[in-house]
């Protein structure tokens, strides 16, 4: 009845893996990407599971939120996994055929391989945002992007952006969940019919959920004016973060042992 | 015939770090022919009660019964149907046009195509709306007390046997809390009613019943009356006292041998005459 809350938003907590500076993070979990397109058999996999395992349980984030992202691409997983391992109408003989479909194990092992490491890239990538405040992330992104403001690149007001709309998330699935109920109650059903009467079952809730967020962004935006935002330029942060000795340790040895393991296994 | 509810509690996000208790053995029932005031403070659990009487929660604990059997989902669609007009139901709107939009629930419960139309025609009529000068307006063109009636006419236009309104007259001014309270009365000639409300003036007068919502606990089930004798009440609640009321309380303390307290301004000044008279 409701819609699910989306995955990976912000589980305060005060683990290592919190601690760890945003920039860090993000450095590691770029790392974390690349050994896993790095990696080329099933024992490099292994080893970035066994390392994604040790990250969520250290981190002391709910598994059942982690997997929830996971379940969010369930229908990729399940693509991969047919795509590679059915064959039509093959010319050699293969294990399970039913009418012009076959299996082909090798395919499946490939697919396998391939769902694994989607679930890898998830449960890494979800890690950062389940165990980063969005407002800090967005932080991190600024000063990532710092840099490019020599070439007018306007970090700032990106980094405002993403602040803003990241913070409107959990707002608007609560929103999105009050008007669910409301036209429930109204007699709206969202679990019958075919796949084309469930997507026009949402229009009742898509149309003010739109209008609504529309004018509480204008709304917004005439606040900020008020109080004197005029974009990035001289603004000061609230909360000064820095990359400390640790980070770095952590950040740069961290980001070798895993890539160094995706181009070796 | 009635809507009852017995030793319903309700947690929000259960099992969780973030569990909230809203509700706690919560024990009411409402009749078909009478009209029911919920008050209390505001997260005392006032609209969570609502939601679970209309079965768009499931109580952690406890049952809901609509005529004696138990209630398994929403109940837009049952048989006697419950209504439920949400805090705010302006935001609701989504239609091209306020027909539209009001006939969405009786299309949703499967009235045919010209049933919708009457039924929707006939609600915003109930609600002080010209079907004539409206019926093809947006829905977003409308005033904020013009859009609240056309909401409260889309749940009248299922006609339900038990209408529940959160907070109905919530920021509207003078004229649309009049015209709030002329669909109340009008509703509960064909319908059992609850009305929440923090502001207890408002249907004080109209209400057969009155409920003190604490923290998620019933501490007061009875009539307007017997509730006014005792306002300590409302401040146990969180609630502030009626002005007519609280007037009362203060001529008692300076003295005046008010014989029984009263909601309505009229009796209440003839009360406080008489007992100056009887102090002279
Ligand atoms: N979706 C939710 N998730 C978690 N907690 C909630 C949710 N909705 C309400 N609560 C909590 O449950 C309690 C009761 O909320 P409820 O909305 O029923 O109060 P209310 O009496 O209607 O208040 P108000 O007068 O402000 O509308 C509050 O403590 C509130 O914070
Ligand atoms: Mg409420």
């Amino acid at each position: 009845m409701r819609p699910p809350v989306p995955f990976g938003q912000y589980v305060p907590g005060d683990s290592p893996v919190h601690r760890v500076e945003p920039r860090a993070k993000m450095g590691l979990v770029a790392a974390y990407v690349i050994m896993l397109f790095t990696v080329g058999d099933f024992i490099g996999l292994i080893a970035a599971g066994l390392l994604a395992i040790t990250a969520v349980a250290i981190s002391s984030v709910p598994s059942r939120l982690v997997l929830r992202g996971v379940r969010a691409v369930s229908v990729i997983l399940a693509f991969t996994l047919l795509a590679h391992g059915l064959r039509w109408n093959p010319a050699t003989v293969s294990l399970v055929r039913l009418g012009p479909l076959a299996l082909d194990p090798e395919g499946l092992l490939t697919g396998i391989f391939f769902a694994v490491r989607i679930v890898l890239l998830v449960v890494g990538t979800s890690l950062l945002t389940l165990t980063t405040s969005p407002v800090r992330l967005a932080d991190g992104i600024e000063r990532l992007m710092s840099p490019l403001e020599v070439l007018r690149f306007p970090a700032g007001e990106v980094a405002m952006m993403l602040t803003v709309a990241l913070r409107f998330i959990p707002t608007t699935a609560e929103e999105a969940e009050k008007i669910v109920v409301a036209q429930v109650a109204r007699g709206a059903r969202f679990d019958v019919g075919g796949p084309t009467r469930r997507a026009r079952a949402y229009v009742p809730v898509l149309v003010p959920l739109f209008v609504s967020l529309f004018r509480r962004a204008d709304e917004l935006a005439t606040a900020m004016e008020a109080r004197c935002y005029r974009g990035g330029e001289g603004r000061t942060r609230l909360r000064e973060s820095h990359l400390t000795l640790s980070d770095w340790v952590v950040m740069i040895s961290g980001a070798v042992l895993m890539v160094g393991i995706g181009v070796s296994l | 015939m009635s809507l009852t509810m017995s030793s319903v509690s309700y947690t929000y996000g259960e099992g969780s770090a973030y569990a909230t208790q809203a509700l706690s053995g919560v024990d009411l029932e409402i009749r078909r022919d009478e009209l029911v005031l919920v008050l209390g403070a505001t997260g005392s659990g006032k609209s969570t009660l609502l939601r679970v009487a209309a079965g768009l929660l499931a109580p952690t604990d406890g049952r809901v019964l609509l005529d004696g059997i138990e209630v398994t989902g929403p109940l837009a669609a049952a048989e006697p149907s419950v209504g439920l007009v949400f805090q705010s139901p302006e935001a609701q709107l989504f239609a091209e046009t306020v027909e539209a939009d009001v006939g969405f629930g009786p299309r949703n419960i499967g009235r045919s195509e010209t049933e919708a139309s009457e039924a929707a025609r006939d609600a915003l009529v109930a609600v002080g709306i010209d079907p004539d000068a409206f019926g093809s307006r947006s829905p977003f063109s409308l005033s904020g007390g013009e859009a609240r009636r056309v909401a409260m006419a889309g749940v009248l236009a299922m006609s339900p046997g038990y209408l529940l309104l959160d907070e109905p007259t919530a920021g509207l001014d003078v004229s649309g809390r009049e015209a709030v309270a002329r669909i109340v009365g009008a509703a509960r000639e064909r319908s059992g009613v609850v009305v929440v409300t923090h502001d207890a003036e408002e249907f004080l007068t109209v209400a057969d019943r009155v409920v003190l919502l604490t923290e998620g606990h019933l501490t007061f089930d009875g009539s307007a009356d017997a509730l006014v004798q005792e306002p300590a009440r409302f401040v146990d609640a969180g609630l502030r006292v009626p002005e007519v009321l609280h007037t009362q309380v203060l001529a008692r303390e300076i003295g005046l041998e008010v014989e029984r307290y009263s909601f309505d301004p009229l009796e209440a000044a003839r009360l406080l005459a008489d007992a100056r008279t009887r102090s002279q």
